[in-house]
């Protein structure tokens, strides 16, 4: 389990990846690619959220049944995380994601379970270049929209955990939950953190922001 | 040969004592009888079509009243069935269906909530369901050969509401375009088929 920049650096990777494959005859994994993206988007925006509990990795906080056993598969409490905290738009792209991987990688999950006779034809043929394009240009986006990527990697740089990773913790999950854009909180300045964050808090932020270079406007 | 007449439409009539009257329709169900062109009065004339539709109305206390209609009319009075099955050309659907029931009776109301949301997507051609540890895994067989992001987008939306009202029990969708030679093969006994088109 990887900490914020790690997974950021994967997700760009698989990402860069996608948008290679876009041109090349294999939309599949094109596919494939936007959807491991995806996984590390998400994962970096629960460890910058929840840096300092269970929380900050998915598989970490997998509810557990009377038996101790995990209640959700991995992808399946991934999933329902995304649908708790984030916009339907971002679920659904998220969930075609995952539905298209699978169907590139192994047509579907159940084919011995329920027996199915396929057709001898290899999955990338049910793929064609409109739908790589559309996990690359539409679904990835939506998620990386909806999980603030950006400010996200804004406020890691500003190394507030460092100081107080308590006092860290909370500024950050309120402005993350709060503001788009680094830009827009910049921009807004101290009267609109006030709406969200307490005078200690707003200091405390203000403090960082200095450190490294940058004002309110 | 069995009269058009009689074939369209199948007469529950024997059955109006033990069952029919018996259920305690729901006024969203009477109103539904009524704008079929059922007359208000029992015993109803219900063609198979209608009980298939009953079985699938939105969160409908008398889901499993219609349920049990349909049971016993497939199970007590299979010759209604065929009589109206040979007419409609749909005898195999028909045996089928009723293999099922007698094999497989006990539908919950979570299944018939999910096979009811899905089933004015033209491309759904079937829905079959089975448990695995907790999870209700649910596999939507699609007519489309080619994989659609606008239809995946409309089954999201669905599955989207579906997984927001139920977490008891966990529900696992997957989604299978017509990659496979014919459905039949699909007959392994713990895969219950819900909606079939």
């Amino acid at each position: 389990m990887a900490e914020f920049f790690v997974h950021l650096s994967q997700a760009r990777h698989n990402e860069s990846l996608a948008e290679y494959l876009l041109d090349k005859p294999y939309y599949d994994w094109a596919i494939t690619a936007c959807f491991y993206s995806a996984i590390h988007y998400f994962e970096a925006r629960l460890f910058i959220e929840y840096t300092q509990n269970d929380k900050k990795h998915s598989e970490t906080s997998i509810p557990l049944d009377d038996k101790g056993e995990w209640i959700y598969t991995p992808h399946r409490w991934r999933e329902r995380l995304v649908h708790n905290h984030f916009s339907r738009s971002t679920w659904i792209s998220f969930r075609n994601l995952r539905e298209a991987s699978e169907l590139a990688r192994y047509l579907s999950y159940y084919p011995k379970r329920l027996k199915v006779v396929f057709k001898e034809i290899p999955s990338y043929e049910i793929f064609q270049p409109k739908n790589a394009q559309h996990s690359v240009n539409k679904d990835l986006q939506i998620m990386k929209k909806d999980l603030r990527v950006e400010l996200g990697e804004f406020l890691h740089g500003l190394e507030m955990e460092k100081s107080d990773w308590l006092k860290a913790s909370l500024v950050i999950h309120k402005l993350l939950d709060n503001f788009s854009s680094k830009e827009e909180i910049l921009q807004q300045g101290k009267a609109a953190l006030r709406q969200f964050l307490s005078r200690g808090e707003i200091d405390f932020f203000e403090q960082h922001l200095r450190s490294k270079g940058y004002e309110f406007k | 040969m069995v009269e058009e007449s009689t074939a369209t439409a199948l007469t529950a009539y024997s059955l109006q004592d033990r069952t029919l009257r018996a259920v305690p329709f729901e006024k969203a169900t009477l109103n539904y009888l009524e704008n079929i062109g059922c007359p208000k009065e029992r015993p109803f004339s219900l063609s198979l079509q209608v009980l298939r539709e009953l079985l699938l109305l939105t969160r409908e206390p008398s889901l499993y009243s219609a349920w049990s209609i349909y049971s016993t009319v497939l199970t007590e009075h299979p010759e209604m069935i065929v009589v109206e099955a040979i007419t409609a050309g749909r005898v195999f659907t028909i045996i089928y269906d009723l293999f099922q029931v007698w094999k497989e009776p006990k539908i919950s109301e979570t299944e018939l909530i999910i096979a009811n949301a899905f089933k004015d997507i033209d491309e759904v051609t079937a829905i079959y369901t089975q448990r695995y540890r907790q999870e209700l895994q649910v596999i939507v067989l699609l007519s489309i050969e080619r994989y659609d992001d606008d239809l995946m987008y409309k089954l999201l939306n669905i599955e989207y509401d579906l997984q927001k009202e139920n977490r008891d029990p966990l529900l696992a969708f997957s989604y299978i375009p017509r990659v496979y030679i014919d459905k039949r093969d699909i007959l392994h006994p713990n895969a219950l088929l819900i909606f079939e088109r």
